[in-house]
């Protein structure tokens, strides 16, 4: 198809919103995986706690 | 998107890649584990567009590694084979680093064997005091590729001469 034909779907000027979205996104994706190691941290102090109790 | 082949991607990469929770990860031998996942972007709709998003999921200073590089590039390699589409990337913001690691993203792609295969290109625009580093990568088989970079100039364009609201 010839360059000039191609028609893109989405009005021009969306880069804007679409950057501040993906840094929204990428907040979000990261405040997740902060999540996710502050629980397995959590898990893990407790299995050495549990293992620590058995022991004694 | 289509998922890329981990065992593809593993087979020349020097660290081993695998996929879970939506994310392909890897780990260094420096014990730092990397995520990549990709996001849709509709800016270029019919063409699909995806947003590279890398994470140190680690948390952890990443000390210069070739093969944190190497691997990283196979991952793009294989995103390409099987997704002829685009791919965007956005400098992370963290500690006014952007322009660093935009930097480095173009080293270690233009590092990369196969570069000139594909079209990259970094812009920078400055949203509300903000600077953001943007690149855009497209394999130059691309059919659309000139309309593509058109786009791309267009909105950018647009992007420097707007008011943000």
């Amino acid at each position: 198809m010839e360059a000039t034909t191609f028609k893109f779907n989405r009005p021009l000027g969306s880069l804007r919103s679409s950057i501040r979205a993906y840094k929204e996104y990428k907040r979000e994706w990261e405040a997740r995986m902060v999540e996710k190691l502050a629980q397995e941290e959590e898990d893990i102090r407790r299995k050495r706690e549990s293992l620590y109790a058995e022991y004694e | 998107m289509n998922s890329l082949d981990t065992n593809r991607i593993t087979q020349f990469a020097p660290y081993k890649v695998w996929y879970t929770d939506g994310e392909y990860r890897f780990e260094t031998d420096h014990g730092i584990l990397y995520a990549i996942d990709f996001k849709e972007e509709p800016m270029f709709s019919p063409i699909p567009a995806y947003w590279f998003n890398l994470m140190n999921r680690s948390r952890k200073a990443s000390p210069n590694d070739v093969k944190t590089r190497a691997t990283v590039t196979c991952i793009i390699e294989e995103f390409f084979q099987a997704n002829p589409d685009i791919l965007l990337y956005l400098c992370d913001n963290a500690n006014d680093q952007q322009a660093m690691r935009s930097r480095l993203f173009l080293r270690w792609f233009n590092g990369y064997a196969q570069q000139e295969n594909y079209y990259i290109r970094t812009e920078k625009v400055d949203d509300e005091g903000e600077e953001n580093y943007v690149a855009i990568i497209v394999s130059r088989q691309h059919p659309y590729l000139t309309n593509i970079i058109e786009r791309f100039d267009t909105e950018i364009a647009m992007f420097k001469s707007e008011k943000p609201s």
